[in-house]
């Protein structure tokens, strides 16, 4: 079934691209976010990863399990040069529809602010890792990816993916140590991973 | 733990608590539909365009300018004949149909880029310079050497000819229009500060602009989509205020893309537009690259007792704006 979604995302098929987004767009466009500590610019790096997905459509790998890994591979590459890609489809992003203003509910902002608050936080200490190691820490530990499907999604060997979560796990740990009060103790480290809910905005957005 | 060949979740956990937790962003439905429509419309579109379909496509504009300047010729000749040379005619333009989808994205993009641009910084005692060419509506004649129509205010489109304004930044300053060789006190007249110090969160200023205009005009939206014109117009503002006027004026039912129109200095740009009861359509248009203003241009959308569908009933283009420290001054 994955191979033939593959051939199918080779061959050109709309609807294979349909699916594509429905399943996999909000993972990209949390890595996105995770990743720039931006909102604003996440939706577009979200269509212009899907449009360059489209354009190199043929250069996936016919074989192979979840596309996820080749999708975030390429906002990877969308992030490291948005203005090229930006450009390459200039035409399609002046039609998109525009990021929203403002959300339309007091508490709604309320949460996007405590959200951005820690975004900020994540994304700062993000800054002292080296792009490269940065990369590979987003997408597999907050995106999941395992090391051969970073591997893919980054197009280097997998040796390479693990010295580099290596490198950056001795550089953060470091950083931590230096660092032990940088937030109060308990709100920030140390929490699960992905353990915030935030289901009442979740299902009011839903609902529009 | 360090050399095991998978990355398992135990690793992994312990590898997030290094950072603090980078949140659950998550693309609200409402926009993650849109934006998927958006991608498939892009992608379904067809990619070859046939030589024969390509040739029509540059042969259709091409007659519509010959059509364009026959109109004109014509009328030019009619309104010569009759009122010697003083005014000239009210043209015919081509009336476009407005993309309504278009506009929110354009105004959203054009947002983005004037809120990155600097600042220029207007003292409270200074003036803002703004040079345009215009031509507006004006009365045709006094005189009664003609039948009119009873009731029916003759007017045609005034030559385009050259203006000066200098608008006072503060309010109870006096400020000077010069036009046509003729120099005008302009007191009165709203301050610069009317609209630079609008607020800058657009759904605050819409709320604003809407009570502002309350009673004014013939529909709430159009008075609203004029005060934004009005704010666009012949001014100064800091890209946070131009930003969200733009976002504000996307929420403004009726507003459409126009995506060809000319400015009185014959400048090609893209145009946002609104038609009003009567059938008039107020464009604002802007380059289609740099999405600098360059003008205004307003005509009929349909036939109308002022005139036929296309007639030109304002164009202008602003060529120049600065700041000067005294009225009368022109910027360096």
């Amino acid at each position: 079934m994955n191979l033939s979604q593959r051939a199918r995302i080779r061959a050109g098929d709309a609807a294979t691209f349909g699916q594509l987004f429905e399943d996999h767009a909000h993972e990209v466009y949390r890595h996105v976010v995770r990743s720039t500590g931006n909102w604003s610019a996440a939706e577009d790096i979200v269509s212009l990863t899907f449009l360059e997905a489209w354009r190199l459509r043929e250069k996936l790998r016919p074989e192979g399990d979840s596309v996820l890994p080749w999708l975030l591979g390429i906002a990877v590459n969308v992030l490291r040069n948005t203005r090229r890609a930006a450009r390459r489809h200039a035409a399609a992003l002046i039609r998109l529809p525009p990021a929203e203003a403002m959300p339309d509910f007091a508490d709604e902002i309320v949460n996007r602010m405590h959200d951005s608050e820690q975004l900020t936080a994540a994304a700062e200490a993000l800054d002292s890792l080296r792009p490269a190691e940065r990369e590979v820490f987003t997408l597999c530990v907050w995106s999941g990816l395992d090391y051969a499907q970073a591997a893919e999604a980054l197009g280097v060997p997998i040796g390479t993916v693990r010295s580099r979560l290596s490198r950056a796990r001795s550089k953060l740990r470091e950083l931590t140590a230096q660092v032990p009060r940088h937030q109060e103790p308990g709100s920030a480290y140390g929490q699960v991973l992905g353990g915030r809910t935030d289901a009442a905005r979740s299902n009011q957005e839903r609902n529009r | 733990m360090n050399h095991s060949p998978e990355l398992d979740s135990a690793e992994r956990a312990e590898l997030a608590r290094l950072l603090p937790p980078p949140g659950d962003p998550e693309l609200p439905a409402g926009r993650h539909l849109l934006l998927k429509d958006a991608f498939l419309q892009q992608i379904s579109e067809p990619r070859v365009t046939a030589p024969r379909r390509r040739l029509a496509l540059v042969a259709a504009p091409a007659a519509a300018v010959v059509l364009f300047a026959a109109i004109v010729a014509v009328t030019v000749h009619a309104r010569r004949a009759q009122s010697g040379d003083e005014f000239t005619t009210s043209p015919i333009v081509a009336v476009a149909a407005g993309d309504a989808r278009g506009a929110s994205p354009l105004l959203e993009r054009m947002a983005l880029v004037v809120g990155k641009k600097p600042q220029v910084p207007v003292g409270q005692d200074e003036y803002v310079y703004i040079k345009s060419k215009v031509a507006w509506l004006v009365f045709a004649d006094d005189d009664d050497s003609r039948p009119q129509a009873a009731g029916v205010d003759p007017q045609v489109l005034d030559e385009v000819h050259s203006r000066e304004i200098w608008v006072p930044e503060s309010q109870g300053d006096e400020g000077l229009i010069r036009e046509r060789g003729e120099t005008f006190g302009l007191s009165g007249a709203f301050p610069n500060s009317r609209y630079a110090d609008l607020p800058t969160d657009p759904a605050v200023l819409l709320r604003q602009i809407y009570a502002d205009t309350r009673g004014q005009g013939t529909s709430a939206d159009g008075a609203a989509f004029d005060f934004i014109g009005e704010a666009l117009r012949e001014s100064l503002l800091p890209p946070q205020v131009a930003a969200a006027l733009y976002r504000a004026a996307a929420k403004i039912p009726g507003v459409v893309l126009v995506t060809d129109s000319v400015d009185a200095a014959g400048r090609h740009g893209i145009a946002v537009a609104r038609t009003d009861e009567f059938g008039e359509r107020r464009e604002w248009i802007f380059d289609a690259t740099t999405f600098d203003y360059l003008g205004e241009r307003s005509y009929l959308v349909r036939d109308t007792a002022t005139g036929k569908a296309g007639t030109l009933t304002a164009t202008t283009a602003v060529l120049e704006r600065g700041v000067v420290p005294r009225k009368g001054d022109r910027p360096q």
